[in-house]
């Protein structure tokens, strides 16, 4: 004969854990009012890269207005002491062949003698 | 990753062809700005060697045209090979000893200013303005061939007179926050350039771009003033880094060059 179910007895309930309590829920300090969207100043040209037009691009056409803007913000920058006077001349020179080096004179192959 | 996809042999000749009287332009621009023979002192032979490498290297499914890829790296050639030819030693015997440091300088501002072997200007933004903005990179690259003068003077027997130059603008640096010392540092003492530098400290290249002309801006306002301008604000691109460096304790190589010089 089978186990009765009914014969099971309870051993014991264990007492259940007793709530630690409830934080209090904090107030909210500042509502901020909702700011109103400003508009869009404007929208700045994509850059191209690389190619004629590029951001920054320079050709041999703007050589010589370069060439005197070179020499006009050394003598403002020697003259505000940014640039230590014994190197006025140096430092000129050298942003100088920088540009002149990067200003290609022509893509046509030479003619051969 | 996708895979290269180069050239055949005969359409990477093609384009050798195609662009070689191009890429001896290139040669002769450097020839003429540094007073070269740009044949006798090698530049049409490494211009050409870069040209070749490029065709063979080049993939045109990156949507990058030709010129675009090449022009760096042959103008890069170029100006090797020019500061290895005996042009370089030679005509500096012959020419003034501000041409021969002219050139010294304008050779190592091609590290800082790589986009200038585009024939690009320093311009990672535009004001809207085109003689705003060529103003403006030709004081940033007046500024940056000041930094390379200042420290090549005092690396070679230096004058009272470079030396107290030095300190001024060591002093002006080392009152900046130590990523801005760093970054000043790593381009015109370590020779890094700014994209460089970047890839280094695993942020964009316009990050490090934009915060180099600011700290231009700062030392051009610094050394006008005769004191430290108030240091710039960090950039937030930059500022996980701040918080690595101020985590390992460091100052700013400036600062510590200062400490240690005044013992």
């Amino acid at each position: 004969m089978g186990k009765n179910k009914d014969d099971k007895k309870v051993g014991a309930v264990g007492s259940s854990g007793s709530t630690k309590g409830v934080k209090g829920t904090e107030s909210v300090s500042e509502i901020e009012k909702v700011k109103g969207a400003t508009s869009v100043k404007g929208v700045s040209g994509v850059s191209r890269v690389g190619g004629a037009g590029a951001l920054g691009a320079i050709t041999l056409e703007q050589r010589d207005k370069l060439m005197s803007l070179v020499s006009e913000e050394a003598e403002k920058l020697a003259a505000q002491g940014v640039i230590p006077k014994s190197q006025r001349a140096i430092v000129e020179q050298a942003v100088k062949m920088v540009i002149d080096a990067s200003l290609i004179e022509s893509a046509e192959p030479p003619k051969k003698k | 990753m996708a895979e290269r996809q180069t050239l055949t042999e005969e359409e990477a000749n093609n384009l050798v062809v195609e662009h070689y009287g191009w890429a001896e332009s290139i040669a002769r621009s450097v020839a003429r700005a540094w007073s070269l023979d740009w044949r006798l002192d090698g530049l049409d032979g490494a211009a050409m060697e870069a040209l070749i490498f490029c065709s063979r290297r080049f993939d045109p499914t990156r949507g990058i045209p030709f010129k675009g890829y090449a022009r760096k790296r042959i103008h890069e050639a170029s100006t090797d090979a020019a500061r290895k030819s005996k042009g370089w030693t030679r005509s500096t015997a012959n020419k003034t000893a501000v041409e021969a440091k002219a050139r010294e300088i304008s050779a190592e501002l091609y590290g800082v200013f790589p986009e200038m072997r585009e024939g690009r200007l320093p311009v990672s933004e535009s004001s809207g303005n085109e003689d705003t903005d060529m103003r403006a990179a030709v004081r940033e690259l007046l500024v940056g061939a000041s930094i390379v003068a200042t420290r090549q003077a005092v690396s070679s027997d230096p004058l009272p007179d470079d030396l107290i130059d030095y300190r001024r603008m060591v002093g002006v640096m080392a009152a900046l926050e130590p990523v801005h010392q760093w970054l000043l540092y790593k381009v015109y003492w370590d020779g890094l350039s700014l994209r460089t530098v970047a890839t280094e400290w695993e942020t964009d290249g316009l990050n490090v771009m934009r915060e180099h002309k600011v700290l231009i801006a700062y030392l051009q306002k610094s050394m006008a003033q005769g004191k430290p301008a108030p240091a710039p604000k960090i950039r937030p691109g930059l500022r996980p880094l701040m918080t690595k460096l101020k985590g390992d304790g460091s100052k700013g190589p400036f600062t510590d060059a200062l400490r240690k010089a005044s013992g």
